[in-house]
């Protein structure tokens, strides 16, 4: 069936007929009682309404060749008459560059909170081409700027240049010259807050950017956010180079980059950035920003209640296709270093106690403390590898993760087990040793208590690589 | 049988009906038509609800909670006195107070509702409403977004024809929907919103100022210390732009301080937020692919439109001035009690209907071959603004050789990335082993008119069907969980519904007496006093005879137009 057929009409380019049989046929075609039939009969309508468009421009074309000019004309006039910034949104210059610049020096519309009033509508589109033009041209003469000072005057020279062509409204329109003088004001406290790296990742010294009305004027916040961004993405840019050097140089912090991006809505016109700037410099605030996930804290705004318990959100634990055994070698270095660390936690302490309150030898204290440390070693393995780091500090420090058959986190019940096991092959002493040397990684308590010590790390990065590898 | 429309708002719910004579809102047990969404449980573990709870937030704030809507969809519960709260359980209990309210106003049980919910609402909270209204004892077939009910309130009362652009922004949420309304039909074009923006967040925004210029943290006040700033701050916003300055005098660290409130300071607070709303309005717009001069009329809804700021923001954005002459407050409730009548299929509303949009995409995760560091990229399955009901099917392969499961995960958002968008769930289905590529397994989305998604998973080799509702969702609760809930919340009685206006009185008394000063003070505690001495006579005429006299003077003591 074709759409015309769905809806039971003749093809026709009047919009209202259609819209007319759309309605009777959704009466019969409830969406909640006929999902399909409705969404058959919905793009059929939507379908109709494009297709009588097309059939309307094509009969005006083709019956009145000379109105279409004069038409487009009406349409232009009418595109700059509707010079609120959102009609601006909607305007389909040919690159979403122009389109944005087309918003900014359009939009003239002084900030009253009272008055709603109409730009003047005289801006061409070509004006707001020309202007981008000079501002991409002035983006890619403009060296990487190690001297602050010239970066000032680029800007400057960026609003400058665009006031010619605008200079008639700029008389007509003293809110304007207000507005670019804040401009100036804020870039300058900008400047002045990077020029010192202790202070320039504190979120409260960004506060004044909103201190301004101005803020919520599209043309004021876009290009004050242009400003802002190609500085932020200078020094950033600057700071992964020496960075890479070996030297280290500030950044601007993640939190300060949100900020902004809350403020700005970069993300939202990364196309209108891209264009106007270095895609390298680009890609270093937009990588930062894409990095950090944004989460807003749901109780933000909760009112009393004693106490809010919240859930941690279980993270699905790590799987692999294949995975590796921990090496035995590695495994005893871990064990060595927990019951080091043990020693200097507790034991240490206590072989003092013990040689002060009981007048022992240092070496018998020693030797008590390290069976004490021995002991205290099963009782903490047991509690690490059975919580949720599956893992003693040293096995930790090794990539490596104690897991049941299945590969999954074992329970303290299991971990019981599993330290039982252990106390159990610890008799068999240097044949014990021997016979786990040929085990593979998977020894003698690992089998008797059906568990596994995984190497996570390798695992991970095996499994990574031939993902790339394959791809 | 009655199906009643409620608006379950982050501040204020309310309910309507529709009947013979038209829509009308439930007036609740204390004769009005909000009911503010606190709750709390008094001294004798009475369950409290509304105006009274709210009175109570100041002085009992460990046994009362407000605004825990925005907590839907997650995990976190909340203790009051010794007993933890889901979000949805505190829902329920403002549903079952607006149940009563209703069941008292009709004279008959009601045991069906409309529940309305921000457009931007994602699938978890969807849920989460939904179950709030099965613990109510309410069955909910039917989900409607808040834009659109308005739409509807709109589109009956002035029978206008055109394009409109609703404009929702109330306590905690903000939702933006573009709606076309000619020969009864109602078509949502787009919506787009923020989850965690609203009139609140205005409030929030003045205090934390304060507390900086202070040099105070909010963790060091007194629960009731902060619940006064609260509703100090929430009164001097509703007046600011009606007074140059306002000198407020603030208790705080157990200091007396004078704080001056004007509208250029407010001004500043609010820019930031005023910038986080205005990217759905234009966002909206984008994807209606409608220019602004072919928007007949700006809606103005929900209590926090009044703010002029908010009134001169779209204003310039549209060039025109917004309307809102139908109360802000309640249309979205008349436009879900209208949507309930269509329900129970009311002969009079026969011929309107509706479609609605989705307003996020769904997808799922596939494997990022180029940036494994990145996790796994998104496939959308369903575009956003796609209308709805829909269901659409995407054809993914394994990824690796022999591989003998295949894992499903369910996200919605607009980000490439899956990690930044929101997980809804999982499915995991087994599939034969076959090199890489070969075994492929058909994803059916299915989207229905309430907002919630199905998903079905078919291995194109053997044929096999998996299908969930999405499974894993945070907060979900088991059958044998809900039962347990029932329970819970069955245990919890509310006073008697003729006590409730002199409940509702002492909290205030309570209120005004920790507000108050000096000779005022004494003067509450001799009224409130009196006020006790009567109750105990249980005279009816004369409980009601002072109840008046007191709300006199207190209405005149209260400086604050608080609720």
């Amino acid at each position: 069936m074709s759409p015309w057929e769905i809806l039971e009409l003749e093809p026709c380019n009047d919009a209202r007929a259609i819209k007319r049989a759309y309605a009777k046929k959704l009466k019969q075609t409830r969406p909640d009682e006929k999902p399909e039939e409705f969404q058959q009969l919905h793009s059929a309508y939507k379908w109709a309404l494009k297709a009588a468009e097309e059939l309307k421009e094509e009969k005006k074309e083709g019956e009145e060749p000379h109105s279409t000019e004069v038409l487009a004309e009406v349409a232009s006039a009418e595109q700059a008459a509707l010079s609120t910034e959102a009609a601006q949104l909607q305007g389909q210059a040919e690159t979403p560059v122009q389109q944005r610049s087309e918003l900014n020096h359009q939009d003239q519309s002084p900030v009253t909170h009272e008055a709603i009033e109409q730009a003047p509508p005289e801006v061409s589109l070509d004006q707001g081409q020309e202007t981008e033009g000079e501002r991409q041209r002035e983006a890619s003469t403009e060296k990487p700027v190690e001297e602050q000072h010239s970066k000032d005057k680029n800007a400057h020279e960026d609003i400058v240049q665009e006031n010619p062509i605008e200079e008639d409204d700029t008389e007509q329109d003293p809110q304007r010259a207000l507005r670019i003088a804040e401009y100036h004001r804020v870039l300058e406290q900008v400047d002045r807050l990077l020029q010192e790296p202790s202070n320039f990742n504190v979120k409260e010294n960004w506060r004044f950017l909103t201190d301004t009305p101005y803020m919520l004027d599209e043309e004021y916040n876009w290009n004050l956010g242009l400003s802002i961004f190609e500085r932020f993405a200078r020094i950033n840019f600057q700071a992964s180079e020496t960075t890479s050097k070996g030297k280290k140089q500030a950044q601007i912090s993640n939190n300060i980059l949100q900020y902004c991006n809350s403020l700005f809505d970069w993300d939202g016109n990364a196309s209108y950035l891209y264009g106007a700037l270095d895609e390298s410099l680009c890609d270093c605030i937009f990588n930062s920003l894409q990095s950090e996930e944004v989460t807003v804290d749901p109780a933000q705004g909760l009112r009393g209640g004693r106490k809010l318990i919240r859930q941690k959100i279980t993270q699905p634990e790590e799987t692999y296709d294949q995975y590796y055994f921990g090496h035995l070698l590695a495994r005893g270095v871990a064990v060595l270093l927990d019951v080091l660390l043990l020693y200097v936690a507790v034991g240490f302490i206590a072989s003092i106690v013990m040689m002060k309150v009981y007048d022992m030898s240092e070496g018998a204290a020693t030797t008590i403390t390290l069976g004490i440390c021995g002991l205290a070693y099963l009782l903490v393995a047991w509690i690490a590898e059975s919580s949720r780091f599956q893992a003693t500090p040293g096995k930790y420090l090794m990539g490596y993760k104690v897991t049941n058959k299945k590969f999954e986190r074992i329970g303290y019940g299991h971990g019981l087990w599993r330290l039982l096991s252990f106390t159990l092959t610890l008799p068999l002493g240097k044949i014990g040793w021997l016979i786990n040397c040929f085990l593979g990684g998977n020894l003698i308590h690992d089998r008797l208590s059906a568990s596994h010590v995984i190497n996570m790390r390798k695992s991970r990065e095996e499994y990574l690589r031939r993902l790339r590898g394959e791809g | 049988m009655a199906i009643i429309g409620i608006d379950l708002g982050t501040t204020n719910s309310a309910c309507g009906v529709m009947t013979d004579e038209g829509v009308t809102l439930i007036p609740n047990r204390l004769g009005e038509a909000l009911t503010p969404s606190v709750v709390g449980l008094d001294d004798d573990g009475k369950l409290v609800v509304g105006k009274t709870a709210k009175e109570r937030l100041i002085n009992h704030s460990d046994t009362t909670v407000a605004a825990f809507k925005r907590l839907m969809g997650t995990d976190h519960k909340i203790k009051l006195g010794r007993q933890q709260f889901s979000a949805p359980e505190l829902s329920a209990l403002v549903l079952r107070s607006l149940k009563e309210d209703a069941e008292a106003y009709l004279k008959e049980e009601v045991t069906e509702a409309v529940i309305s919910v921000p457009a931007y609402f994602n699938d978890n909270q969807r849920q989460a409403t939904k179950l709030a209204g099965e613990l109510a004892g309410l069955k909910v077939e039917r989900l409607i977004n808040e834009p659109t009910a308005a739409a509807i309130a709109y589109g009956l009362h002035d029978k206008r024809e055109g394009n409109f652009l609703v404009l929702d922004l109330g306590g905690g949420t903000f939702d933006v929907s573009i709606l076309e309304f000619f020969d009864g039909i109602m078509e949502v074009h787009a919506s787009a919103g923020d989850n965690f923006l609203g009139g609140e967040d205005f409030v929030e925004a003045m205090i934390d100022s304060t507390l900086e210029e202070l040099a105070l943290k909010k963790s060091s006040l007194k629960p009731h210390e902060l619940q006064n700033l609260y509703m100090q701050m929430e009164t001097a916003k509703r007046r600011i732009s009606q007074q140059s300055e306002q000198l407020l005098t603030l208790k705080i660290g157990g200091r007396e301080l004078e704080w001056r409130v004007t509208p250029e300071w407010f001004e500043k607070l609010s820019t930031p937020l005023l910038l986080r709303a205005k990217r759905p309005i234009e966002r909206a717009m984008r994807d209606a692919d409608l220019p602004p001069s072919k928007i007949d009329e700006v809606i103005l809804v929900g209590g926090s439109t009044r703010l002029a700021l908010f009134r001169s923001m779209v204003g310039r954005m549209f060039g025109r001035l917004p309307s809102c002459h139908l109360d802000p407050d309640t249309v979205v409730a008349m436009g879900a009690a209208i949507q309930a009548g269509l329900k129970a299929k009311n002969s009079a509303l026969d011929d309107i209907v509706l479609t609605d949009v989705c307003p996020y995409t769904l997808g799922t995760g596939i494997v990022n071959e180029d940036s494994p560091q990145l996790g796994n990229y998104f496939l959308p399955i369903i575009e956003r603004n796609t209308v709805v009901p829909v269901s659409i099917v995407r054809s993914v392969c394994t990824a690796r050789d022999d591989q003998n499961e295949v894992c499903i995960d369910i996200y919605q958002g607009e980000n490439r990335l899956v990690k930044k968008n929101v997980y809804l769930g999982e499915l995991t289905v087994p599939v034969p082993k076959k090199p890489r590529g070969e075994e492929v397994v058909e994803v059916r989305y299915s989207y229905d008119m309430n907002g919630l998604l199905e998903v079905d998973v078919t291995v194109a080799s053997t044929g096999k069907t998996f299908n969930k509702l999405v499974e894993f969702t945070p907060g979900a609760l088991s059958a044998q969980d809900k039962a347990q809930a029932l329970v819970k919340l069955a245990k919890l009685k509310f006073h008697p519904r003729e006590d409730e206006e002199n409940q509702a009185l002492l909290a205030r008394g309570e209120r005004l007496y920790e507000a108050g000063l000096g000779e005022q003070r004494d003067y509450i505690s001799k009224l409130l006093a009196s006020f006790d001495r009567v109750l105990d006579k249980q005279n009816l005429v004369e409980i009601g005879k002072v109840r008046a006299e007191i709300t006199e003077i207190f209405d005149k003591l209260d400086g604050e137009d608080w609720i």
